[in-house]
């Protein structure tokens, strides 16, 4: 598929949202904002997403991910001038026998840049997420802000799920955190939900939708519709 | 009028046994006070009732009626009316309140609750229990006080209708106030309902109806009595018991549960 680009013109504001597309190219030029809602529904994907942020530009990316079989989405964003944002949101859900991997990459190239990433996954049955992608900031760029936090539920006993995320600091006066954690679906929340007469698959669902909320919620209510039939497909 | 029935039941968490041979028996319209020094069995009781996977039934029987519930999931027991009120409800992130209580709701119907019948119930449920109806919008306990989680715990009890209902220290973590809001809808709900309640405190018990009061030690029925009782054990403690003949194991490993803690608490620290 051929590669789309978006570019922003200075202090332009923007919220696109796409259901079908292929690899984007985006620039946002000093200034600028631009909300990019995306959600994949397609089978076999190998998406590669690239960006250019540049001064006191933001770019907030929520990515929604209800592909089938195999997924590839690379993401490499740079922060290339003073004050340049990215904010990374994701919600994935793998069953059967998927096998999607998110490579979610930023570089802080300058000072005062930020990169926040927040992934969530849930995987059943066969299925295997993996999370992984370096937030590195470069020498130089001091004052820089750079956050990673990646979840994945595992439902199953031949579910995998792998989120291995790295920071990299080449700089010292800089902030950085990093949280990573694959677990299996809380004991205690299943036992409250089905004591309240929901069956298995009944609180297995309600924790699913509760969990990828924070970013279902974020689409248009044509997409949300969608996401919450394909996680109703998935379980 | 439904009829639960405890017969011999021994219990363990992690192969340490806690209940050992309880019988106990109680309808719809009575009203029991559970009571017992910490680490006894009292919340083992009410989740082994409820069907907690975590409590293995080693043998006896949990008999709902003339229905054998022993090895019946935590959802049909749910269906079948019973209900438990947690000591420590549980926070599940970005579930919706309101959202939950309808599923939870139509879980034991046959038809969908109507939105109006259904805002009916929630507007008349939140009113009683003196809790802003902003808080259907919430996330399922997610930043509740303490106080606000168990008066939660009570809502869901009228929104769901069981027939006997168990509550686990629905008092702790609660204020004057609350308790008094607590206590007067069991009070009301008593007559509709049997309530099986477990409190370490003689207030929430002075503020209700009760029809008996149950000690348990070593995970046993060690002392049955009436309303006095309670009283005797506010003023008292346990210790009168032992001069009685009732037996307090003394058991190493329960030597690090100090007042405050529940004994099945301590034992699952290792199990997850």
């Amino acid at each position: 598929m051929s590669c789309q680009c978006i570019k922003l013109k200075e202090r332009e504001s923007r919220v696109l949202e796409y259901t079908d597309f292929s690899d984007l190219n985006i620039e946002l030029l000093e200034g600028s904002k631009l909300v990019l809602k995306l959600a994949n529904f397609s089978e076999n994907s190998d998406i590669k997403i690239y960006g250019k942020i540049r001064k006191f530009a933001e770019i907030s990316i929520v990515f929604a991910d209800f592909s089938k079989n195999f997924t590839k989405i690379s993401s490499q964003i740079d922060l290339v001038e003073e004050g340049a944002k990215c904010d990374w949101h994701l919600a994935t859900l793998s069953n059967k026998k998927d096998s999607k991997v998110f490579d979610i990459s930023f570089k802080h190239l300058v000072g005062k840049t930020t990169s926040i990433m927040d992934n969530y996954g849930v995987a059943r049955d066969e299925s295997k997420i993996v999370f992984s992608g370096v937030s590195h900031i470069t020498e130089g760029a001091k004052e820089s802000n750079a956050k990673q936090n990646a979840k994945i539920i595992v439902f199953d006993k031949n579910s995998q799920g792998v989120a291995s995320p790295i920071l990299k600091i080449d700089e010292n006066e800089v902030q950085a955190s990093h949280g990573a954690v694959v677990g299996q679906l809380n004991s205690d929340h299943m036992f409250y939900l089905m004591s309240r007469g929901l069956t298995y698959d009944e609180a297995r669902m309600i924790i699913t939708l509760g969990y990828l909320k924070p970013v279902s919620t974020q689409f248009s209510e044509k997409t949300q519709s969608m996401i919450e039939n394909a996680i109703k497909e998935a379980m | 009028m439904a009829k639960l029935k405890i017969e011999n039941l021994h219990v363990s968490v992690k192969d340490k046994e806690i209940l050992k041979g309880l019988s106990i028996e109680f309808s719809s319209d009575e009203t029991i006070a559970l009571l017992g020094p910490n680490g006894n069995g009292k919340s083992t009781l009410l989740q082994t009732i409820m069907g907690n996977p975590n409590y293995t039934i080693k043998s006896g029987n949990i008999w709902l009626d003339d229905k054998d519930i022993t090895k019946l999931s935590v959802d049909e027991r749910s269906k079948l009316g019973l209900f438990l009120g947690m000591q420590y409800p549980s926070e599940v992130p970005g579930v919706n309140n309101s959202d939950f209580l309808k599923s939870a709701l139509n879980a034991h119907r046959e038809k969908p609750v109507s939105l109006f019948e259904f805002y009916k119930l929630m507007d008349n449920a939140y009113k009683k229990m003196h809790i802003p109806f902003e808080m259907a919008n919430r996330n399922l306990n997610e930043g509740f006080s303490g106080g606000e989680k168990k008066k939660n715990e009570i809502l869901q009890m009228l929104i769901l209708n069981p027939s006997i209902v168990m509550l686990d220290e629905i008092d702790s973590g609660l204020d004057v106030d609350a308790i008094q809001i607590v206590a007067n809808v069991i009070k009301e709900e008593q007559v509709k309902r049997g309530f099986l309640i477990v409190s370490h405190y003689a207030k929430l018990y002075d503020l209700i109806k009760i029809d008996k009061a149950i000690v348990l030690v070593d995970g046993k029925v060690a002392k049955v009595g009436d309303k006095s009782l309670i009283k005797k054990i506010d003023e008292q403690g346990y210790e009168w018991l032992k001069a009685e003949g009732v037996e307090f194991k003394k058991d190493e490993s329960m030597n690090s549960v100090s007042i405050g803690t529940c004994a099945t608490k301590e034992a699952l620290k290792g199990a997850k």
